[in-house]
């Protein structure tokens, strides 16, 4: 297990609300918490998080009313106090909720920020429900659209996976809560996922490989059992998580990541039952990467984290033919518009000149198998680091 | 003794990796008398089995076609050519005929007219056939039969396995052997169906055999069962995919990559692999570079993992993973690569073995690889297309089983449109 500093930073009001229920959460005494924003009340009453007052000589406390250029200008005023925050942390876990303005802007400087730093980030972000309208869902489209261009790993959970598995009886103000904390143990899950080196390792260059130019949705669930039949229960509980979307979704996923944390009393035959049941959960296509890791705090209770990833298109990995846009390019002034996402933005990206090579098929007819071009040497589209020390 | 031009058969298979040529005399019992095999290479001028530059190809197969004439003392006599490439792709036909006689009997007639309803399938736009396979009859439209004549019936459906490529590719191929030999070649077939007469696998037990032919550009894969062909299919990834992976990823010169794939390739991760270094040479001035032996195995095995996974894909969705009882064998250039052979067994999880052309006698140090396979197999095909035709005593059911004339008549029909 790594000792570095973990910061997860909110943005937003949506934000802040997890991060509350984060820092009220079991377990989370090795996470420091920071939350940005403009709205002076979502400020007010965080207690162990580290809050920043964005824009705060002009914006007055206010929040940016749902225009992501305010947010990005906001945050930007702020950028010196962020830099601060996550000088010389191992890991950011950046959370937002996108679709209004703090979030959707500026989750883009922090991005752009943890890149010049040179810093591990791990974006996680929701898209808004159906039902707040097309106005937002531009606005987040085309800011997770922006954020996938300068950040390797984003986690996009749409929220409407909530109502999956929400009673549709259940009152409003629970179910909004119900969310917050099914967010923050997500977030935590996928913290302790990246933050342990395991047994059977599940890192953060397996997700990064997973994510990285893809344009893909992705739903987590966690399960928690202790106890004899602790093997069962915990694929069982792992079911209900709120925002796993259920067995059929899952079993649809184009890729699963999970990881099992156990205590040191963790038996071999423990470990395999649990993981081959959640292996037979999951569909044919369906290409999962499973970690084991052993966290003597933990006890006798085991916890599994699954990350779920439904890619958009299956993109082939080709070369672009125009220049990529330049990383630091600026932004401002069209943030304001929102703009819609389009799918060949995706692959329109800085780094896939560096990722693919195809050798002496530069020039030949590409094969093309499910949407993957196969002549780029299968362990660059696997993300298997080759040791090549002499 | 120098035997008549017509009793030599020749095969000839324009792989990525080379031309083989093999000139055999069949023997009367089945077997073949390998008499004169010659291969040149044509790295580059053949990319993922499609041909790039005729021209050359074809000055290449006449030197070949020269050597082997040469060597051997007699001609070229029958020519068979196997068809390669991305273009290949296959289906399954279906032809429903009711049984109209009064005992409700399955009459030859009723059998003709069935395959004759499966063969109306139309290929899609510019394809054409190369291989058809009788997979099985259906009775009642349920129960499946290898020979269904004689039985009580209300329906009879045949049910035939299309193999089919591109017609300009296949004609191009067709036309560069016409010129190099002066004669159209008798016949054509599929690469893996040329593999499945070269193993001689009617010796053994039909309970379903895969064969994996991995070649230097395309993998060529067919379901053997019952005496035919049930499934196949091709997927263009072979040794230059492996040797163009270490080329990226040890950053070599591609030749060096060959080099370092055949003298130290292995398809599964070994256990001494991180402590074992190869030393590579990569140009005269700079001191040799190395390169843990499991670096180089690391980048073997995800290839050819995902290969054997993109074949058991195509298996499973076409329900043929349950009929593989009697395992994989391996053949094509691929197969030499150490431990290949135990990576398939355990992705696949079942048993799996190096094969070598079957049912052959003369000049056997040499032909005894799996690279052979293939030629040696196209002999295997044109004897017993040989034998069809000549005897016209064969019971009707036993030429439509192995379907091998009507194989000729379309293979002649692709040559002569």
């Amino acid at each position: 297990m790594s000792n570095g500093r973990t910061v997860i930073l909110g943005i937003g009001g949506g934000a802040g609300k997890v991060i509350r229920c984060l820092a009220a959460n079991q377990g989370t005494s090795w996470l420091e918490f920071a939350y940005i924003d403009t709205d002076a009340v979502d400020l007010e009453n965080m207690p162990g998080v580290t809050c920043l007052s964005a824009g705060n000589d002009w914006a007055k406390g206010q929040s940016c009313g749902g225009d992501p250029s305010l947010g990005e200008k906001a945050v930007g005023a702020s950028i010196r106090e962020l830099k601060a925050l996550v000088a010389d942390t191992e890991m950011v876990i950046v959370v937002g909720c996108l679709g209004r303005g703090a979030a959707s802007g500026g989750i883009q400087i922090v991005s752009r920020l943890v890149r010049e730093e040179e810093l591990l980030a791990f974006f996680f972000v929701t898209m808004p429900f159906s039902y707040e309208g097309n106005g937002r869902r531009k606005i987040a489209d085309s800011a997770l659209c922006d954020l996938r261009e300068n950040s390797d790993i984003v986690v996009a959970v749409q929220n409407d996976l909530l109502f999956t598995t929400i009673a549709s009886d259940t009152r409003a103000h629970e179910a909004f809560a119900m969310a917050d904390q099914v967010l923050a143990d997500g977030v935590q899950g996928i913290a302790e996922l990246v933050r342990c080196r395991g047994m059977i390792s599940v890192d953060f260059a397996s997700l990064r490989a997973l994510l990285k130019n893809r344009e893909a949705h992705c739903s987590f669930g966690i399960g928690h059992a202790s106890g004899a039949n602790k093997t069962v229960e915990v694929i069982d509980d792992l079911f209900k998580s709120r925002m796993l979307g259920g067995r059929d979704f899952l079993s649809r996923s184009d890729v699963v990541v999970a990881s099992l944390i156990g205590g040191t009393d963790l038996s071999i035959g423990d470990m395999n039952q649990c993981l081959s049941m959640l292996n037979n959960q999951l569909g044919t296509a369906t290409c999962s990467y499973i970690g084991a890791n052993l966290v003597p705090e933990k006890g006798d209770e085991l916890r599994l984290t699954i990350v779920s990833v439904h890619y958009k298109h299956k993109p082939a990995l080709v070369p672009v033919s125009e220049p990529a846009p330049s990383p630091t390019k600026p932004k401002r002034g069209r943030k304001g518009k929102a703009k819609v996402a389009t799918d060949e933005k995706q692959f329109d990206l800085p780094f896939v000149e560096e990722m693919v090579s195809l050798g002496i098929f530069g020039n030949v007819p590409p094969t093309i198998v499910k949407g993957e071009n196969l002549d780029v040497p299968t362990f660059q589209r696997q993300g298997v680091v080759l040791d090549l020390d002499d | 003794m120098i035997r008549k031009p017509t009793e030599v058969l020749t095969g000839i298979e324009i792989g990525t990796s080379a031309i083989k040529v093999c000139t055999g005399h069949p023997l009367g019992d089945g077997s073949i008398s390998i008499i004169g095999i010659d291969e040149t290479p044509c790295v580059n001028k053949v990319v993922k089995g499609e041909i790039q530059d005729v021209e050359l190809i074809r000055d290449l197969l006449t030197d070949t076609l020269t050597r082997v004439e040469a060597a051997t003392g007699c001609g070229i006599g029958k020519a068979y050519l196997a068809i390669t490439g991305a273009h290949i792709a296959s289906v399954n036909a279906q032809g429903e005929v009711p049984i109209r006689a009064e005992d409700r009997k399955i009459t030859n007639q009723d059998i003709v007219d069935a395959t004759r309803h499966a063969r109306g399938y139309r290929l899609p736009r510019e394809q054409i056939s190369i291989n058809s396979c009788q997979r099985a009859y259906l009775i009642d439209g349920e129960r499946p039969m290898s020979q269904p004549l004689g039985m009580v019936a209300s329906r009879l459906t045949a049910d035939i396995h299309f193999i089919y490529g591109n017609y300009n590719s296949v004609q191009t191929s067709c036309n560069l052997v016409e010129e190099a030999l002066g004669v159209p070649a008798t016949d054509i077939a599929f690469a893996g169906i040329a593999d499945m007469y070269g193993l001689a696998l009617e010796a053994e037990p039909s309970n379903g055999v895969l064969v994996v032919d991995i070649g230097a550009g395309v993998t060529e894969y067919v379901v053997y069962y019952q005496e035919g062909c049930m499934h196949s299919g091709q997927v263009t990834i072979g040794c230059e995919q492996l040797a163009n992976d270490l080329s990226i990823g040890l950053q070599l010169p591609i030749p060096k990559a060959r080099e370092l794939l055949r003298s130290n390739g292995s398809a599964m991760r070994r256990a001494e692999g991180g402590v074992r270094h190869v030393k590579v040479q990569t140009a005269l001035a700079h001191p040799p570079r190395t390169f843990k032996e499991s670096t180089i195995q690391t980048i073997i095995e995800t290839r050819l993992l995902e290969l054997f996974q993109i074949i058991r894909d195509d298996l499973a969705e076409h329900r043929m993973l349950e009929l593989l009882s009697n395992g994989i064998v391996l053949c094509g250039g691929g197969a030499l690569i150490p431990h290949i052979a135990e990576l398939s067994a355990s992705f696949f999880t079942v048993p799996a073995r190096i094969g070598q052309p079957g049912n052959v006698t003369g000049a056997e140090n040499e032909i005894q690889s799996p690279r052979y396979v293939t030629p040696i197999g196209l002999l295997h095909l044109g004897y017993q297309l040989q034998e069809m035709e000549k005897s016209n005593a064969v019971p009707l059911w036993k030429v439509m089983k192995h379907d091998l004339l009507r194989m000729a008549n379309v293979a002649k029909r692709a040559i002569k449109f």
